[in-house]
């Protein structure tokens, strides 16, 4: 049997087929995505670039407003940016950031969950406890203490440069408790199955049975925390870059861009700080939608009302 | 030394693959040592059977347990030797025991819905125990002998069945599937701890006339533990197991 044919009788498409919101969340989701993927291709202006950008245009407000210019869809910023322009350029940045965190914080989670789980005693101890520590006090202290110390230390606009992956690492390191302690509770679970001890009997060595037969096991919980903390982490840098501590402004993410016409919003020019809120708020939503299907699909149990 | 050296003799004389020799198994408890079986012997020449038959709690799965030295903590083996070709299993490294246990020794359990991983094909399991023990392996050679295996154990269609998961096999079949990948790298000794005890009473004498089938046609040694004496065939030596000792 070929893997569509599988998938198409599994019960994951039977109840997709039925959930309306998680059709319509997915939908949004790809369009999104792909969008973000191919912005080079579909944005009407590259926001990047400074010969492209006129400050006569500043201000303009959407299409649809009085003033509005059919050039600029949905206005331009207060530099004379486009903003849908800059709005898909910033959720391709929001986008990377978040994913790139969630791989940083599940590759460390799920390794340190996996043998904290399975070998227990002292390593567990002491890993189990460095999360409650890391949990104990807010990353965003944490965020604003390093990318401070990052900004004297190399200069504001070096800090532009860099400040991707610093993102990453910062909400990446972070959040990892969070995959550590969801893996290890379904560890603890596995590890008195009769199956782990046929596995031994068999011969395996330990690290083959963690990653052979009990990491599996535990993929199910893991994909559900995964779509959560993907729009944990996007919400996270914006968050950051609203403060002033993510995405410099002349590469905005989707926080920075909420930030820059934060401003203005008493001037009467609402669309540079409502409009990539709302994407924002859009792109979160879908993503913890298609999450609240997946942990119903995953645990038939959790009946709703 | 000279115990070595009896053994040596022995195996050439009587081709004795297995000797257990006063096997004292303690559990380390916080109120102090409970002992879990106390001076167990036997002898196992290549190819015998034996039956160890015993009241539950007896001590029968622990002495299969310590037979291939995987006592779950705190249990230890406190004394007693166990002499697989003359080599003491009870006394060697880790990674020396691991060429050994699930190789030349393996192991089938009692409850066939529980052993084996519910999330992996059948397939995937068998081929993954065949290279957890020879690096070398490559996946389309393992896929012959799972396949040859399943045959073995009278599974109809195998190159089907390789591909589906253990919730789509009944609970007979799934013994024999265990069977079969107790058989995958072809073992000289079989422990069966009461590999029939889930099951319903046809397919117990179902299960049981093809261990016995298996052991004649390759020639491997078994010990099967059991509640009751209930063997109608087979050359069987009997040894009984009552308050954590070996009588034969």
């Amino acid at each position: 049997m070929s893997a569509l044919a599988t998938f198409r009788e599994s019960y994951l498409w039977y109840s997709f087929k039925r959930d309306k919101i998680a059709i319509a969340s997915l939908l949004v989701l790809v369009l999104l995505f792909c969008s973000a993927i191919f912005a080079p291709l579909i944005a009407p202006y590259n926001p990047y670039d400074p010969e492209m950008i006129d400050i006569m245009n500043s201000e303009i407000p959407p299409a649809w407003e009085d003033q509005g210019s059919r050039e600029f869809l949905l206005g331009t910023d207060s530099q004379g940016r486009d903003m849908l322009s800059t709005m898909i350029y910033g959720m391709r940045i929001s986008i990377t950031i978040g994913l790139g965190a969630v791989l940083l914080q599940a590759f460390l989670g799920v390794l340190i969950g996996l043998f904290a789980g399975y070998h227990g005693g002292r390593l567990d101890a002491i890993f189990m406890r460095a999360a409650d520590v890391q949990l104990s006090f807010s990353y965003l202290m944490v965020a604003i203490f390093l990318s401070a110390v990052l900004q004297a230390v190399v200069g504001v606009s070096r800090f532009g440069e860099i400040a991707v992956p610093f993102l990453i690492l910062v909400i990446g390191f972070s959040q990892w408790p969070q995959y550590a302690r969801t893996v290890r509770a379904s560890v603890l679970a596995e590890r008195k199955k009769e199956y782990v001890e046929a596995a031994r009997v068999a011969g395996f060595t330990s690290p083959r049975i963690i990653l052979s037969q009990i990491f599996p096991n535990t993929l199910s919980p893991i994909l559900v925390l995964s779509t959560i903390q993907v729009a944990n982490a996007v919400m996270s840098e914006a968050a950051l870059s609203f403060l002033g501590l993510g995405m410099p402004i002349d590469r905005p993410s989707l926080g920075s861009l909420i930030n820059s016409g934060f401003e203005y919003i008493f001037s009467g020019a609402w669309w540079i700080t409502i409009l990539p809120g709302v994407l924002l708020v859009v792109l979160v939503l879908s993503i913890n939608l298609l999450g609240d299907f997946l942990r119903d699909v995953f645990n038939p149990k959790l009946y709703k009302g | 030394m000279s115990s070595i050296l009896n053994c040596i003799r022995a195996d050439d004389v009587m081709a004795t693959l297995l000797e257990v020799k006063d096997l004292v198994v303690k559990f380390a408890l916080r109120g102090g040592d409970v002992t879990a079986t106390n001076g167990v012997s036997f002898d196992l020449a290549r190819g015998e059977r034996l039956g160890l038959v015993g009241e539950s709690g007896a001590g029968k799965s622990v002495t299969g347990f310590s037979i291939i030295n995987l006592i779950s903590q705190p249990g230890y083996i406190a004394s007693g030797s166990v002499n697989f070709h003359g080599e003491n299993l009870a006394t060697m490294s880790a990674a020396r025991l691991r060429t050994i246990r699930g190789n030349r020794i393996s192991m089938i359990f009692q409850d066939p819905m529980m052993t084996l991983n519910p999330v992996l094909t059948i397939g995937t399991q068998m081929i993954e125990t065949l290279m957890a023990h020879n690096l070398q392996m490559c996946k389309e050679r393992a896929r012959g002998i799972a396949l040859e295996k399943l045959r073995k154990v009278h599974i109809p269609s195998p190159e089907r069945r390789l591909e589906q998961y253990p919730h789509e096999f009944s609970g007979g079949m799934r013994q024999r599937i265990i069977i079969a990948i107790a058989l995958l790298t072809d073992p000289e000794l079989i422990i069966a701890d009461e590999p029939t005890t889930a099951l319903d009473v046809t397919i117990q004498a179902e299960i049981m006339d093809l261990l016995i089938e298996l052991c004649e046609t390759e020639g491997m040694g078994m010990i099967l533990m059991l509640d009751t004496c209930r063997c109608r065939s087979g050359n069987w030596t009997l040894a009984v197991m009552y308050l954590r000792r070996t009588g034969y």
